[in-house]
C-alpha cells in the first residue's frame, strides 16, 4: 500500500492524533503496524489488561486513508491468532498544540560539516543558513533538511563521514552516481550539488523514498536524481562513477562482491555505517574484491572508507 | 532525599531521530521538562543503533528534571532481526517474508517477559508468535 507523506516536518503543521487502546497482546503487531506506516514514534501507555498506543499524523488528506487501512490490519489481527475488533477501539482527534516549537528550533540549528558543506531545517530561513548568502558565498554548500522524516540528517555520525567523504571529491559533470540507502536523499542531494550529473537513489524503504523526494523538490535537485525503491543494487542496469552506500555492515559486506558490476573503470566507493570493530573484515572484503582504500575516516566508533576499483 | 516523581511516559522512538515534534512533544508537555535538551540526549544515546524502534522510559520529575532509560527494542523488531528483515509484509495474510525458530521466539518471549503481565514463558511465546505472523513472519 503506496501512501505519499506530506511535508510533515514544519512546525506549524496541523496533527491528527489517533488513539487505539488495546488487548496487550495485540499491542505490539499494532505497534509496529503504524511504524512500518509512517509513524515516527508512538506513546504506549500500560494498564492491565489494555494498553493505549498514541500515534500523530499530520493532518492532511490521508488521514481517512490511514485509518481505513489501521482498521483492515484490526480486522485481520484474528487470523494471527491475536485479539481483533472487539478488543481494539480507535478514537481520532485534532491536536494541534505547538508548545514544543521553539524546543524544536533549539534542538535543531543549522550544522556546518567539514568546510563547505551546511545543512539546516527549511525554517532556518533569515537566520544564518539564508539561501542566497549561502550560494553567493561559492565555496559552501546548503542542504535543506528537516529532522525527523528519515535517517539522514547530517546528525548521526555515519552520515557526517560520507558528507566528508564525499566533499573531498572533485567532479567534472559528467559522472552518474548510485546512492544506495538513501534515506532521507541527503547524500544525493549533495552530490548533485557538487556537480554530478545524475543520481540514481535507491531504498526499500517506501517512507524513505518519499521523504527524499519531498527532500529532492526542497532542495531543487529533482531533474537529477533517479529515486528507485529496491533492494540494493537489484534493478539497475546503469555503469556509476561512484557508488555511495551509508548502511549497516551486515548488509553492506555481502553486497561488496557486487559493486566492481556496476563501478566503471577506476570508479569510486564511498562506504560508511561501519564500526570500528568491523572495519577490518570489510577492508579485507575490498580488498579481496579488487579494491584499493583511498581513504578512511572515523567518528566516534564509526568508519567511513573511500576506495577505488582497480589497484 | 528522593526527588518527587510527577510522572513516568513510555515511548517508542527511532533511535537518533527524535524530534521534539508529536509523540516526543505531546506526551511531556505536562511535565515541562527541557525538550530540546532530552531529544539531544536520547539521540546521542541512541544513535549507535542506526535508525532502529527503540522503547525509551522517561521519568519525570516535580522540580521539572527528569531522567530516561533505553529499554529493549520492541518485539516486532526483535523479530525482524531474528529473521534478517528490514520490514514486514504489506500482506502478512498473502505474503510471508521470512521465518523465525520456535527458539528464536523463546529468547524473544524470554526478553519480553518483563513487561508483560504473565510469567509464563509459554504464554508469551504465543503474543510474539502472534506479532510475528501479523508481519508474515513464518514460525518454524
Ligand atoms: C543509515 S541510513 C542512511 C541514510 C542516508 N544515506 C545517510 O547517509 O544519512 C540507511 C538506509 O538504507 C536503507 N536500506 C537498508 N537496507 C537496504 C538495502 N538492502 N537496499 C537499499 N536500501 C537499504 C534503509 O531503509 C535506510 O534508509
Amino acid at each position: 500500500m503506496e501512501q505519499k507523506s506530506s511535508t510533515r516536518s514544519k512546525v506549524g503543521v496541523r496533527w491528527t492524533q489517533i488513539q487505539v487502546k488495546t488487548a496487550v497482546e495485540s499491542a505490539d503487531a499494532i505497534a509496529n503496524y503504524l511504524f512500518e506506516n509512517e509513524a515516527v514514534g508512538l506513546e504506549i501507555q500500560e494498564g492491565n489488561d489494555q494498553h493505549t498506543l498514541l500515534v500523530y499524523f499530520p493532518q492532511d488528506d490521508l488521514m481517512a486513508l490511514r485509518l481505513r487501512n489501521l482498521q483492515r490490519f484490526i480486522s485481520k489481527l484474528p487470523n494471527f491468532g491475536l485479539p481483533g475488533e472487539g478488543f481494539v477501539t480507535i478514537e481520532m482527534r485534532a491536536y494541534d498544540s505547538q508548545d514544543w516549537a521553539d524546543s524544536w528550533r533549539s534542538a535543531f540549528p543549522p550544522q556546518q560539516i567539514g568546510t563547505q558543506v551546511i545543512v539546516a531545517p527549511t525554517w532556518h530561513h533569515t537566520e544564518f543558513a539564508d539561501q542566497d548568502e549561502a550560494q553567493s558565498d561559492n565555496s559552501k554548500i546548503l542542504i535543506r533538511l528537516d529532522p525527523g522524516m528519515a535517517f539522514g540528517t547530517g546528525h548521526h555520525p555515519t552520515t557526517r563521514l560520507s558528507l566528508l567523504l564525499l566533499s573531498d571529491l572533485e567532479f567534472k559533470g559528467r559522472e552518474v552516481v548510485a546512492d544506495i540507502g538513501t534515506g532521507s536523499g541527503i547524500l544525493s542531494i549533495l552530490a548533485v550539488k557538487m556537480g554530478v550529473k545524475k543520481v540514481v537513489a535507491i531504498d526499500i524503504d517506501e517512507t524513505a523514498l518519499n521523504v527524499a523526494e519531498h527532500n529532492f523538490v526542497v532542495n531543487d535537485v529533482v531533474n537529477k536524481t533517479d529515486l528507485r525503491h529496491s533492494h540494493g543494487l537489484d534493478n539497475t542496469s546503469e555503469k556509476f562513477h561512484l557508488i555511495i552506500a551509508n548502511i549497516i555492515s551486515q548488509v553492506i559486506l555481502p553486497m561488496i562482491p557486487l559493486y566492481p558490476k556496476y563501478l566503471r573503470k577506476h570508479g569510486k566507493l564511498i562506504l560508511s555505517g561501519i564500526l570500528e570493530n568491523e572495519s577490518q573484515t570489510i577492508r579485507k572484503a575490498l580488498r579481496d574484491n579488487g579494491f584499493r582504500c583511498l581513504k578512511e575516516r572515523k567518528q566516534n566508533e564509526w568508519i567511513g572508507i573511500l576506495a577505488q576499483k582497480g589497484s | 532525599m528522593a526527588k518527587k516523581i510527577a510522572g513516568e511516559v513510555k515511548l517508542q522512538l527511532i533511535s537518533g531521530q527524535a524530534t521534539p515534534q508529536p509523540p516526543v512533544g505531546p506526551s511531556l508537555a505536562p511535565y515541562a521538562i527541557n525538550l530540546s535538551e532530552f531529544v539531544k540526549s536520547f539521540n546521542a544515546q541512541t544513535q549507535h543503533q542506526m535508525g532502529l524502534v527503540v522503547t525509551t522510559v522517561i521519568t519525570c520529575y516535580a522540580d521539572r528534571s527528569y531522567s530516561f532509560i533505553v529499554k529493549s527494542p520492541p518485539t516486532a523488531i526483535l523479530l525482524k532481526q531474528a529473521a534478517k528483515l528490514a520490514k514486514g509484509s504489506g500482506e502478512p495474510n498473502r505474503d510471508k517474508v521470512g521465518t523465525v525458530t520456535r527458539k528464536d521466539l523463546e529468547e524473544i518471549a524470554k526478553i519480553k517477559l518483563e513487561d508483560l503481565n504473565t510469567t509464563s514463558v509459554e504464554s508469551a511465546m504465543q503474543m510474539v508468535a502472534g506479532t510475528a505472523r501479523s508481519m508474515g513472519i513464518l514460525v518454524n
